[in-house]
C-alpha cells in the first residue's frame, strides 16, 4: 500500500512540475518565407528599421530631461522634472483652451474588489465605461444602460465613482496656448506623467523619465 | 491504478489554463511584411458575414458585429491568431498589464470559441481613443506605407479604416465599418480611394490629433510612447490636409490609372457609399418600428444618425465630379460613350459649382443611364419610390437628404416632411462640403 502511495505521489509531483514549468518564449521569432506573389506589383514593402540611437541616456533621468529641454528651449534651464516643466510652460505661456480627452479612476469597494472607470471625451459626446478588475489583473467590463454610458450625467458619475480616496486618478488633456503652441498633458494623481509640447519648429516629447527634443527639418 | 486516474481527473480542472491561442513568436516590424500579404489576400468585406470559407469549413468569425475601431483591431488579432503570433495591446483602462492572447479567462472553451470571446472582450475595451496608444504615425515614404496599416481621423470625426491593399496606381483599397446598431448588417464596408484629408485632420492637424496613416507598434515598443518608436514621423502634420490625399497617391504610384478606370472606380465608391447610407436609413426605421418609439434617445440618435456618412458621400461625389471635369478638359472621355452619358446625367452642368448645378437641375427621373438606384418607402402613401444616383446627388447638394434618424424614410431621402419632426436632435447634422 505504501509503495502505491509513493508511486502516486511521484506521479502527481511529476504532473505538477510538468504543468507549471513554463518555458520562456523564444525572443527571436522565426519569420516564414515571404511569398513572392505579392499582388501590388511595384509596391515596396516596409524596410526593417533600426532603433534610433540618438536618444539621451536615461541613467541619470533628471539630467537627461534637463538637457533635452535645453536643446529645444535654451532659455529654460534647470528643469529636472516634468512637473517643473509644466510649471515653466504655464509661467511663460498663456494657456488658453484646455480640452479634456480622457479621465480614468481606479478604486476599491468595501470588500476590496477593485474597479476602474473611464470617461472618454469626443467632440460631440462622452462615453462612460465601468470595469471590475478580474483576478488576472485585467479589466472586466460591467454592462451599463445607454443612458448611463452615453453622455453620463454628474449623478451617474457620482453613483459609480467614489468621492472618498484612495482613488487613483488620471486625466489627459490638450491645451492651446496664446502663442498657438500645443500641449498634451497626462496627470496621474496630480503629477505630470506625460507631456508633449509642440512649438512652431520643434517639439519636446516627455514621458516619466525622459524627454526628447525634435526639430522640423 | 483506478484511484490514480480518478485523482488526476479531479485535479485536471485546477491545472487547465488554456490561453486564447498558443503563440510561437513575437510580432516585430518584420512581421509587417507577412501581415501586408495576408491583408491583401484574406481581409475582405464579407469576413464576418460569410458563413463558410472557400474550403467549405465554417467561418468561426461569422456573426461578429464591429464598429470602426473593432475592425482595425480585429485585422491584427485574427492575423496573429492564424499565424500564431503573440498579440498585445495596452490596457485602455490605465492598467500596467498588457492585454494579450495569453489570457486564460476562457480556458473552459474550445479554441475556436476562445478567439471569438476574446474579440468580443476587446470590442468592449477599445475605441478610436485607444488606437493612438497601440500605433504610431508613419513617414510619407513609399517604404513606410503598406497594407495592414490604418488611417485614423481626429476625434472630431472619430473614425478609422484598415488598408487592405495599395494598387500600383497609388490608390488604396480600404476596408472599414461605421457605428453599428442592433440591426446593422454583418458586411464590412469598402472604398477604393484615400479619404478626404480635410475630414481626416478636421480641427486638429497637429500630432496631438493622432490623425493620418499609422502603423502598429512593434512588441518591444508596445508600452513606450509613440514618439519613441523607430519610424515615428510627423511628416503628415507638415502637409496641408487638402494636399494629403494627392500627396499619397503621387508618392505610392508606380503607374498611371487610366481615365476610364479612375471614373469607374470613383463611381463604384459613390455607389458603395449610397448603399451603405441606404442600409443605415433602413436600420433606423426598423429600430423605431420594432421598439415602437417615435423619438430616439440621445444614445440611439448617435448610433443611427448619418452626418459623417453623408459627408463622406458628398466627398466622394466631389471627387468623382473633379475627375469627370478633368476628363472632359483633357478630352479623354468619348462623348456618346455609355460612361460619358451616365456621368453627364449625374453632372449635367459641370462648369457650375456643385450646389448651383443641383439648384438648376430639374428632378431626375430613371432612364437607361441611371446608376445605383435606391428604394425607399414613403409613409405618405405607403408606396415604394426609386431614385437613381443623379437624383441622390441633386438632393444631397440641395441639403435635402436628412441625417436625422427620427425622420421618416421619405424625408431621409430628401422629400418634404408631411409634419414637423418634434423630436429632440443632437449634434451637427447640416451638411457642409469643400469643393
Amino acid at each position: 500500500m505504501s509503495k502505491r502511495i509513493s508511486i502516486l505521489f511521484f506521479l502527481v509531483l511529476s504532473l505538477l512540475l510538468f504543468l507549471f514549468w513554463k518555458k520562456p518564449p523564444s525572443s527571436y521569432p522565426k519569420e516564414p518565407a515571404i511569398e513572392s506573389s505579392f499582388e501590388t506589383k511595384g509596391q515596396k514593402l516596409p524596410e526593417p528599421f533600426s532603433p534610433s540611437n540618438n536618444r539621451p541616456s536615461i541613467n541619470n533621468p533628471k539630467k537627461a530631461i534637463s538637457l533635452e529641454i535645453y536643446k529645444c528651449l535654451p532659455e529654460a534651464s534647470n528643469i529636472h522634472t516634468l512637473d517643473d516643466f509644466y510649471s515653466y510652460i504655464k509661467k511663460t505661456e498663456s494657456l488658453q483652451e484646455e480640452t479634456l480627452e480622457e479621465e480614468l479612476w481606479h478604486f476599491s469597494d468595501n470588500e476590496g474588489q477593485k474597479f476602474r472607470a473611464q470617461l472618454l471625451y469626443f467632440k460631440d459626446k462622452k462615453e462612460f465605461k465601468l470595469f471590475k478588475v478580474h483576478p488576472d489583473g485585467l479589466p472586466d467590463p460591467i454592462p451599463l444602460n445607454k443612458e448611463e454610458s452615453f453622455n453620463p450625467s454628474p449623478t451617474t458619475l457620482s453613483k459609480y465613482i467614489p468621492k472618498v480616496s484612495p482613488v487613483w486618478y488620471q486625466k489627459k488633456s490638450t491645451i492651446k496656448t496664446a502663442k498657438e503652441s500645443l500641449l498634451s498633458v497626462e496627470l496621474t494623481n496630480s503629477k505630470v506623467t506625460k507631456l508633449e509640447y509642440f512649438l512652431a519648429e520643434k517639439a519636446i516629447h516627455c514621458s516619466s523619465e525622459e524627454c526628447f527634443c525634435s526639430t522640423n527639418k | 491504478m483506478k484511484k490514480l486516474f480518478i485523482l488526476l481527473f479531479c485535479l485536471q480542472p485546477f491545472f487547465s489554463q488554456a490561453e486564447v491561442w498558443k503563440s510561437e513568436k513575437y510580432w516585430t516590424e518584420e512581421t509587417s511584411h507577412q501581415f501586408s500579404i495576408w491583408m491583401s489576400k484574406e481581409w475582405r468585406k464579407d469576413f464576418f458575414s460569410r458563413k463558410k470559407l472557400a474550403d467549405g469549413s465554417p467561418n468561426i468569425f461569422y456573426g461578429l458585429r464591429l464598429d470602426c475601431a473593432d475592425t482595425v483591431y480585429s485585422s491584427k488579432i485574427i492575423f496573429s491568431f492564424y499565424h500564431k503570433y503573440h498579440f498585445a495591446i495596452n490596457d485602455p483602462t490605465g492598467g500596467k498589464k498588457l492585454i494579450t492572447n495569453e489570457m486564460t479567462r476562457w480556458d473552459h472553451l474550445p479554441e475556436t470559441q476562445r478567439i471569438t470571446a476574446f474579440l468580443r472582450y476587446i470590442y468592449n475595451l477599445v475605441s478610436t481613443k485607444s488606437l493612438p496608444n497601440d500605433t504610431y504615425p508613419v513617414a510619407l515614404k513609399p517604404q513606410s506605407i503598406a497594407p495592414g496599416m490604418l488611417i485614423l481621423t481626429t476625434k472630431k470625426n472619430h473614425h478609422s479604416w484598415t488598408i487592405k491593399n495599395i494598387f500600383d496606381t497609388g490608390i488604396p483599397h480600404l476596408v472599414f465599418n461605421s457605428t453599428v446598431g442592433a440591426y446593422s448588417g454583418l458586411n464590412l464596408q469598402e472604398r477604393k480611394s484615400w479619404p478626404n484629408g480635410e475630414w481626416v485632420f478636421e480641427e486638429d492637424r497637429s500630432p496631438l490629433g493622432f490623425a493620418g496613416l499609422r502603423n502598429w507598434k512593434p512588441q518591444s515598443f508596445i508600452s513606450e510612447p509613440a514618439w519613441k518608436v523607430p519610424g515615428y514621423s510627423e511628416d503628415q502634420y507638415q502637409l496641408k490636409p487638402s494636399l494629403w490625399k494627392k500627396n499619397l497617391e503621387a508618392l505610392l504610384k508606380v503607374k498611371d490609372e487610366t481615365t476610364e478606370a479612375q471614373l469607374q472606380r470613383l463611381l463604384e465608391n459613390v455607389c458603395n457609399d449610397i448603399k451603405q447610407r441606404n442600409e443605415a436609413v433602413k436600420e433606423a426605421s426598423q429600430f423605431m418600428v420594432d421598439n415602437k418609439i417615435s423619438c430616439m434617445n440621445e444614445a440611439d440618435f448617435d448610433t443611427y444618425s448619418t452626418p459623417s456618412r453623408d459627408k463622406r458621400l458628398a466627398d466622394e461625389f466631389i471627387s468623382l465630379r473633379e475627375a469627370y471635369k478633368e476628363a472632359l478638359r483633357k478630352t479623354e472621355l468619348a462623348e456618346g460613350s455609355l460612361l460619358f452619358l451616365q456621368l453627364q446625367k449625374i453632372f449635367p452642368q459641370a462648369s457650375e459649382s456643385i450646389a448651383n448645378e443641383s439648384k438648376i437641375t430639374p428632378e431626375q427621373t430613371l432612364t437607361e443611364h441611371s446608376l445605383c438606384n435606391s428604394q425607399y418607402l414613403s409613409s405618405i402613401d405607403g408606396k415604394t419610390r426609386t431614385i437613381d444616383m443623379s437624383e441622390i446627388k441633386r438632393r444631397l447638394f440641395l441639403k435635402k437628404l436628412s441625417s436625422n434618424p427620427n425622420d421618416p424614410e421619405e424625408v431621409r431621402f430628401g422629400e418634404k416632411s408631411k409634419s414637423k419632426n418634434s423630436c429632440p436632435s443632437w449634434g451637427q447634422l447640416e451638411l457642409h462640403w469643400n469643393e
